[in-house]
């Protein structure tokens, strides 16, 4: 099983990761010799699209190293999945924040803790992750391996209603990229899921996917994507990204209409503060 | 084998008739009305008695067992989607229903959608089977989708002191020794005792579960069935989540459960009614001094209120 979690940057970050399951990537960076971190400045790339934001990572994957894995999965510099196959003893006597940590998720009804100030957090979950033996990537393996997609805790409002309060100046846009969707063939092949009444909006563009349903969703959305990009150069900034994570839900539910069985959850992921990722 | 679902029969689903067989995966549990002397201590505890002498009479083991409400099934429906369209097209609806909103815990169905799933189960083929079975394969625990419970007045009504008695008991029992308190006092947990776990952990939960609940009933000889019920689904829950904060890859899966519910009121009480126990069992109706009957006939019927 081989298995690639991205973290999307966009510049270089203090901690950088490079495992055997974590992968710091940054776009449009030209790496310094010898570097570990990704980029994506060769091969087939958007890296200048910068209304695309961190689904530039992904187009990237999904154009030139897909076939190397079987699930890959993409976070944001500072919106972290939570993953942890310590025990809980060991968790304590190496990890005392992230020990606390677990505590509070495990009260919390959301899968979520958002706006982490606290100092040391976030290098904590770093420092753990480089150091994870064999037996702990395995696990975190096989836990992946039993479900097909897994995602973020999204917001649960009318994607019409959300559109329009955020992105009103755009309106136009979610639009005809809605009526594009609607008619393509793979979303339509049993019925349309893309409409704007769709009870939910904000799935962040983070998830962990096996690869066929990855790049069938990359099929899908980019070809239309990219065009109205084209067609639209005074389109806002980081539009597509934004709309994207409107995309995802209707992805989700054509695949659980047409995939009977499918194992879908959400995955708690954290939040951290612009000043509290050092 | 892999798995047996053990579906209980109660009184509002077998009112509906069609019965449906049991087959290799799905055992049809009627009200356990006679039983053998060691088990005589759960008579009265009507689906956790069936699951207890499930139990005893299952001649092998299965690697993963189930148990459900027939009234309210847990929703599993392997089909494929066309062939689902095709022959079972509520079903269909309830798979699109819960694909756009996959956090609610029941979809509430009318006799004929529910007899509808009943029958699709039954008529899953083994490429059905085998998908269900690989699904299954993937997951520890799999349980109806958490519900508080703060916003429900009957669980508030009937846990409460019990609660906090059982709780002191079985955090002397079992594996239940070593959850912290915090754990006790969480109000999200999985309802109506409907779920699927790996055998091994069933064996584990429910051998502290009974011993604890035997010591409660020498503390408490006259709880009611209703706490019973109640105090064994937010056991549940507080074993699963501390299986799920011990080791965060626990792998839990949530479903959504089928509520029956009645399309039209009832001209007449169902058969059985028994006012004084709609009462105990509704003690807020009790206490605003309401009649057992007229407030199921206006009410308690549209509201799902248990009688029984």
């Amino acid at each position: 099983m081989k298995i690639k979690i991205f973290s999307c940057n966009h510049v270089l970050p203090k901690h950088e990761i490079s495992t055997n399951l974590f992968q710091t990537f940054v776009s449009g960076l030209t790496p310094e010799q010898g570097s570990r971190t990704l980029s994506d400045v060769s091969g087939r790339n958007i890296a200048e699209r910068h209304k695309f934001c961190e689904m530039r990572h992904q187009y990237y994957i999904w154009q030139n190293t897909l076939a190397q894995y079987d699930y890959v999965g993409f976070e944001h510099y500072r919106r972290l999945f939570y993953l942890d196959p310590l025990s809980l003893d060991n968790l304590k006597t190496r990890y005392p924040k992230l020990h606390n940590l677990r505590g509070n998720l495990a009260e919390l009804p959301l899968d979520f803790i958002t706006d982490i100030h606290e100092p040391g957090i976030f290098g904590e979950i770093h420092e753990s992750r480089s150091s994870f033996n064999q037996e702990d990537e395995l696990r975190i393996e096989n836990w992946i391996a039993s479900h097909d997609i897994l995602y973020t805790q999204p917001m649960f409002q009318n994607v019409e209603e959300n559109i329009r309060n955020f992105h009103g100046n755009a309106f136009h846009l979610w639009k005809e990229l809605e009526k594009t969707l609607s008619t393509s063939r793979s979303f339509s092949s049993l019925r349309n899921y893309v409409n704007s009444s769709l009870p939910w909006s904000g799935y962040l563009n983070m998830y962990i996917m096996r690869s066929d349903l990855f790049c069938a969703y990359m099929d899908e959305i980019f070809p239309v994507l990219l065009d109205l990009d084209d067609k639209y150069p005074d389109a806002p900034s980081r539009i597509w990204g934004h709309f994207t994570e409107r995309l995802l839900g209707a992805f989700l539910i054509q695949k659980m209409v047409e995939t009977p069985m499918l194992r879908c959850k959400p995955i708690p992921h954290l939040v951290f503060d612009r000043n509290a990722c050092d | 084998m892999t798995l047996k679902i053990y579906s209980y029969l109660d009184e509002k689903r077998s009112t509906l008739g069609d019965v449906p067989r049991g087959n290799e995966f799905y055992s049809i549990c009627p009200p356990v009305k006679q039983t053998p002397p060691e088990t005589s201590l759960f008579l009265g505890w009507e689906e956790l008695h069936s699951q207890f002498t499930a139990l005893r009479a299952s001649p092998e083991s299965p690697r993963y067992i189930g148990f459900e409400n027939a009234s309210r099934p847990l929703f599993l429906d392997p089909m494929k989607p066309e062939r689902l369209r095709a022959d079972h097209p509520t079903t269909f609806d309830l798979r699109e229903k819960y694909s756009r909103d996959w956090r609610v815990s029941q979809l509430r169905v009318s006799a004929e959608v529910l007899k509808n799933y009943e029958a699709m189960r039954m008529a899953c083929d083994d490429a059905e089977y085998a998908r269900l079975m690989r699904w299954l394969g993937r997951v520890d625990a799999v349980v109806p989708h958490f519900q508080n419970g703060l916003n429900d007045r009957l669980r508030q009504a009937q846990l409460g002191e019990t609660w906090d008695l059982l709780t002191i008991i079985i955090r002397q029992t079992g594996v239940f020794k070593n959850i912290p308190e915090q754990f006790f006092t969480v109000h999200l947990w999985p309802w109506f005792n409907s779920f699927i776990i790996r055998s091994d952990l069933f064996e584990e939960f429910f051998s502290a579960s009974f011993e604890s609940f035997l010591k409660l009933r020498e503390n408490m000889p006259d709880v009611s069935l209703y706490a019973t019920r109640f105090l064994m689904e937010r056991l549940l829950g507080v074993f699963l989540q501390y299986r799920s904060y011990s080791d965060t890859l626990f792998r839990l899966a949530e479903l959504p459960l089928l509520h029956l519910l009645p399309e039209s009121p009832p001209e007449s009480p169902p058969d059985g009614f028994d006012p004084k126990i709609y009462l105990k069992i509704n003690s807020d109706v009790a206490s605003a001094g309401i009649g057992a009957e007229q407030h199921y006939l206006s009410h308690g019927w549209r509201e799902g209120r248990e009688w029984a």
